[in-house]
């Protein structure tokens, strides 16, 4: 176990240094945030005293340097634009992007998997029959579309709810069921999926014939087998809860991390995309690595340094 | 380590107040204008940007030395009285009695630490270059403060109704980066407070020795869908929403209790040509292209109205707009018969660059009327920064086409003309040694008779070789409650100060 | 001939076939787009904008209305489907065909390859999809090939992933094993031996992935990456008509409907093969 973690940390660690360093220099390809940030028709002069004064002017490899050298003592530098340090930029959009994409993940794997599970228990039922219709329905849309359409009848029509912003707790309800349109269908397929493989199996069928009740079945052993799927799921679904909030964070002026990032891309803020990465890149392998080790925790027959 | 933990504590406080301390409507909501902006400011330093967003939240947070009035005329704003000392040299009367929001009066000494340290090289002010004339600042021995230009400047005064005044003593204790989080100035409304990404909160200055605002507070969000501001402002989450475009404007107009607000800027839609490409480098394509735009149509059919049609690269706003110039008319048949004319030459597909933040209707209309008369162009829509890039970089590695709206906030023909025309400046395609020379006399005499009638030849070259198509004076849209009293600018500024509710 | 019959229905059931139908119709449309639309999906007429469903102007009759420059928004729907679904599958097979490589070769090399290979998928998985398009648009140029050649990129971890998974599982087998020992070229193993039997779950991911690809160039129109105007494509338009919901309600319900119902019978039809392929039902 310790053996696999150490050389799974190392991978990890270079994987980070990796993307850091690609970010880096293909961010550079695209130019820098001086045109953005000075009135048209500067002169070539002024154009070029702030680019000095920024540190553009510099050979990349030496910025990259420097970049690191920043790092190693947890200095992620200073936004360009802003004039204020990433770390807290970024300490000031991580609680909402997380507050999102929780409330997102706990609609989607609250509606999803009791509708998987139920799918897979009442094959015959009305609810079986149009339950996956209706969950997909809400995956084919894309979310700038269905966003305006939930703040138009919620927001305009109806009233009950605040059409965008961050400013009271409400706020997170619309771009919450927005965002969670799209891993519901998921989690309602690999849910359903991982209990009918379950049920089919021997044990069901010999407690079924001692005359336990479905129910207990479902509750005492089949939902316990079958959550190793819907965990793995859950994990790629957090990285593509947190990718795709650029758009629902742009359409809901939800101030989380994706709109800072989308941004801080066309600004060319180079020092916050580049943090935004870096801890994207740390969620991402630490979500792969979590995954991995549940596996193992939930079914202990899985080990961890080998295949399954 | 410290920096961890400062993240950390940061990252657990901003949770806190994000999900347990929301609800904070403490304000009536009548007390409390909320003004839906495209992005949040960058800075509200008013020396460390240059951008709308931010320029709408901090100039009502400063005073500027010098600002314009509803009708756009330059009027005193610290200063209260001005005097050419020479062609090079003006004095300055500064107001007595302004206090900033901690108390400490504004000084002349203040006005000179402020234009001393925008004209700073190693400062790095983005807006460097629209002082970078002015070579000294001194406070003279009557108390007015002195500003030398290294050549004579006409648009000095233009550009100083863009100098904010900072208080000396606050920027040089507290330090940049600490100024910037909690900047100070003597404008009508004190910054109250900044939640990153959410919203910027003022609050009125009653010591103001201005105009008092009627406003106790307001708050500057930002929110970037325009679909979204509209819906915002139709379900009353706010009162007043920048930058609509004329489709926009419709829904509100059939939408109960808001309505658009629209004023003529002086931002000028234009489409570049590249004289140094290949078939465009003769005059003849060039005209056709002109020919076979019909501005009228744009403007009417597509933009509703709002905007004015030019023919000349400026608007009536500007010094320099020259009455009675035509431009080249809009003639199909010409341009057809002018590319005919040309043959082979003109059979080449053209790149037209454009970016997402301008309107994309006009820019496919436009791609429509030159395809129209034969021509074939290709639109470029890339982000702006790369836009920017290919614009401004060296004319012959540059787009063929390229469409733009242009403001230099200071409704000065030098400060359209000369960047777009010179051949010294990035933003110029224009190689013409004589039109150089014209540009040049223009901006080196303070005499307005003089300007104009070198003005009036730049147009008459603009319209003769056609190195730009002048398309039309922008109108910018606002969308606000309709009890809202309020005019828009054509400086496209929001002074909260100006605003009431209707009674 | 019962059994045909049986095996017809297993692979398509009755209550597949409108989707099914739906899926040739839309296919149908793309593939001869410019013989059935009425009219030029970009000629545009200014004093004809914004006009409701049968509305004629000019001797133009409008079907579905007009858009926001006066074009007729069945002809572009119609041309839109090409472009949508051209996208679409362009970047299906291209990220389906890099991510299975990779993927395979990761789980048959293991060791530093493997760790190489996987460590990437990590990366480009935690990478902001809209980051790298726009890199690749300032780098490259905006076009519905570069549209392609982002959503490949962002997109062939998914398949890596699986392919990963199935060939390391294959790979112990005897069979495989043997063909091994036997001297096979590792091409030749893995071509014969493992990739036919990889080939069901990768299509069972690339059919759910079809649908999101649709959405994803959707997306990239939204923030003005997609492709360059005035080319239709269903993102595109719906990106536009969203303004439009309130006063011209036709432009952003058409292509949303379509748009939806592709999306839908893309993934029930995913979800079918995916049962066929796991063997259930």
């Amino acid at each position: 176990m310790s053996g696999f973690l150490i050389k799974r940390l190392a991978q990890a660690a270079i994987s980070v240094f990796g993307v850091s360093a690609l970010i880096f220099f293909l961010q550079r390809l695209t130019g820098d945030p001086v045109l953005l940030m000075v009135p048209e028709g500067a002169t070539q002069e002024a154009i070029d005293q702030l680019r000095a004064t920024l540190g553009f002017d510099r050979p990349v490899l030496v910025q990259f340097g420097e970049y690191l050298a920043g790092v190693m003592r947890f200095d992620f530098g200073a936004s360009i634009v802003q004039n204020v340090p990433v770390l807290d930029i970024i300490a000031s959009r991580l609680p909402y992007t997380i507050a999102l994409a929780a409330a997102a993940l706990a609609l989607a794997l609250g509606i999803g998997v009791p509708l998987g599970v139920f799918m897979a228990v009442r094959r015959e039922h009305w609810l079986s029959r149009i339950g996956m219709g209706f969950v997909l329905a809400g995956q084919s849309l894309p979310t700038f579309w269905s966003g305006i359409l939930l703040i138009l009848l919620f927001a305009v029509v109806l009233g009950w709810l605040p059409s965008s912003g961050a400013r009271q707790a409400s706020s997170v309800i619309l771009p919450a069921i927005c965002l969670s349109l799209l891993s519901m269908a998921t989690f309602a397929r690999v849910a359903r999926t991982a209990t009918l493989d379950e049920l089919a199996k021997p044990y069901v069928r010999a407690a079924r014939a001692k005359g336990l009740p479905m129910g207990r079945v479902v509750t005492r052993h089949v939902l316990r087998n079958g959550a190793i799927p819907v965990i793995s799921i859950a994990a790629l679904e957090i990285a593509n809860l947190l990718s795709g909030a650029v758009i629902v964070e742009t359409v809901f002026a939800w101030p989380g991390l994706g709109l800072l990032t989308i941004q801080s891309i066309a600004a060319r803020d180079f020092p916050i995309v580049q943090a935004i990465v870096l801890l994207g890149a740390f969620v991402s392998i630490f979500l792969n690595l979590a995954a991995d080790v549940l596996y193992s925790v939930v079914d202990p027959r899985i080990r961890l340094d080998g295949a399954r | 380590m410290k920096n961890t933990v400062r993240f950390a504590l940061a990252a657990a406080l901003a949770a806190s107040t994000a999900l347990v301390a929301l609800p904070q409507a403490a304000l009536a909501d009548a007390e409390l204008l909320t003004v839906d902006l495209v992005n949040e400011p960058s800075s509200l330093d008013p020396h460390m940007q240059w951008n709308p967003d931010s320029y709408y939240v901090y100039r009502n947070i400063f005073d500027n030395l010098l600002t314009r009035d509803d009708e756009g005329e330059i009027v005193p704003q610290i200063a209260t009285e001005w005097e050419y000392l020479s062609d090079t040299e003006i004095a300055f009367t500064i107001r007595e009695g302004v206090t900033f929001h901690d108390g400490s009066p504004l000084t002349a000494e203040d006005v000179v630490y402020s234009v001393e340290r925008i004209t700073n090289p190693d400062f790095g002010s983005p807006q460097l270059s629209q002082f970078s004339t002015i070579t000294a600042a001194e406070v003279m021995d009557d108390g007015r403060v002195k500003l030398t230009t290294s050549a004579p400047y006409p648009a000095l005064l233009a550009q100083l109704v863009k100098l904010s005044i900072v208080p000396q003593a606050i920027v040089e204790e507290v330090g940049q980066e600490a100024f910037n989080l909690n900047p100070v100035g003597s404008g009508p409304y004190r910054f109250a407070g900044w939640d990153r990404g959410v919203e910027v909160r003022l609050e009125r200055n009653d010591e103001y020795w201005g105009e008092v605002g009627d406003f106790p507070a307001a708050v500057f969000r930002a929110v970037p869908d325009a679909s979204t501001r509209v819906a915002n402002l139709v379900s009353g989450a706010s009162d007043l929403v920048v930058s609509l475009d004329p489709d926009l404007a419709m829904q509100l107009e059939t939408a109960d209790g808001v309505e658009p607000r629209t004023a003529l800027t002086e931002r000028v839609g234009y489409l570049k040509l590249n004289p140094q490409k290949p078939g465009l480098d003769d005059p003849r394509m060039r005209r056709a292209i002109a020919h076979a735009i019909d501005r009228e149509l744009i403007v009417e059919g597509l933009l509703g109205g709002y905007d004015q049609p030019v023919g000349q690269m400026l608007t009536p706003a500007h010094v320099g707009w020259v009455e009675g110039v035509e431009g080249v008319p809009y003639d199909p048949e010409a341009a057809r018969a002018l590319l005919d004319e040309m043959g082979d030459a003109a059979d080449r597909t053209l790149s037209f660059a454009t970016a997402p933040v301008f309107d994309q209707r006009i820019v496919q209309a436009l791609q429509q009327m030159l395809t129209d008369v034969g021509l074939d162009v290709e639109i470029e829509m890339t982000d702006m920064s790369t836009y920017l890039a290919k614009v401004r970089g060296e004319p012959a590695q540059g787009p063929d086409l390229s469409f733009g709206r242009w403001s230099c906030a200071c409704q000065d023909a030098d400060g359209v003309l000369h960047p777009l025309l010179h051949s010294g400046s990035s933003w110029s395609a224009v190689r013409e040694p004589e039109l150089d020379v014209i540009l040049d006399a223009a901006r080196a005499t303070l005499d307005e008779g003089e300007r104009l009638s070198e003005y009036a030849k730049v147009h008459e070259y603009v319209a003769q070789e056609v190195p730009l198509v002048p398309l039309y004076q922008a109108a910018i849209i606002y969308g606000a409650d309709e009890r809202l009293e309020w005019t828009p600018t054509p400086n496209e500024s929001l002074f909260i100060n100006r605003m009431d509710w209707a009674e | 001939m019962a059994s045909a019959t049986s095996l017809a229905r297993r692979i398509a059931p009755p209550r597949l076939w409108p989707f099914l139908a739906i899926a040739a119709i839309l296919v149908v449309g793309a593939v001869l787009a410019p013989l059935i639309a009425p009219y030029d999906p970009n000629a545009q007429n200014l004093l004809g904008r914004l006009r409701a469903p049968g509305t004629e102007v000019r001797g133009v009759v409008y079907w579905l209305g007009s858009d926001e420059l006066g074009r007729d928004l069945l002809s572009r729907l119609i041309h839109g489907a090409r472009v949508s679904l051209t996208v679409a599958a362009l970047s299906v097979v291209a990220s389906g065909i890099v991510g299975t490589v990779l993927g395979m070769i990761a789980a048959w090399y293991r060791g530093i390859v493997g760790a190489i290979i996987m460590r990437l998928v990590d990366i480009v998985l935690s990478v902001p999809a809209i980051l790298l398009a726009i890199i690749t648009v300032a780098i490259m140029g905006p076009g519905l090939v570069n549209v392609v050649v982002v959503l490949a990129f962002t997109r062939w971890p998914r398949y890596a992933r699986v392919a990963y998974g199935q060939t390391l599982g294959l790979a112990s087998m005897p069979y495989v094993r043997l063909s091994r020992f036997m001297g096979g070229s590792t091409l030749w193993v893995l071509g014969r031996h493992v990739l036919p039997n990889i080939v069901g779950p990768i299509m069972v991911v690339a059919t759910l992935e079809f649908g999101l690809m649709v959405l994803f160039e959707a997306g990239l129109s939204f923030l003005g990456l997609g492709v360059q105007p005035p080319t239709p494509s269903w993102g595109s338009i719906l990106a536009t008509g969203r303004n439009y919901v309130t006063t011209a309600w036709w432009i952003a319900v058409f292509p949303g409907l379509f748009l939806f119902l592709l999306v839908l019978t893309v993934n029930v039809l995913g979800d079918h093969v995916r049962d066929v392929v796991e063997g259930r039902r």
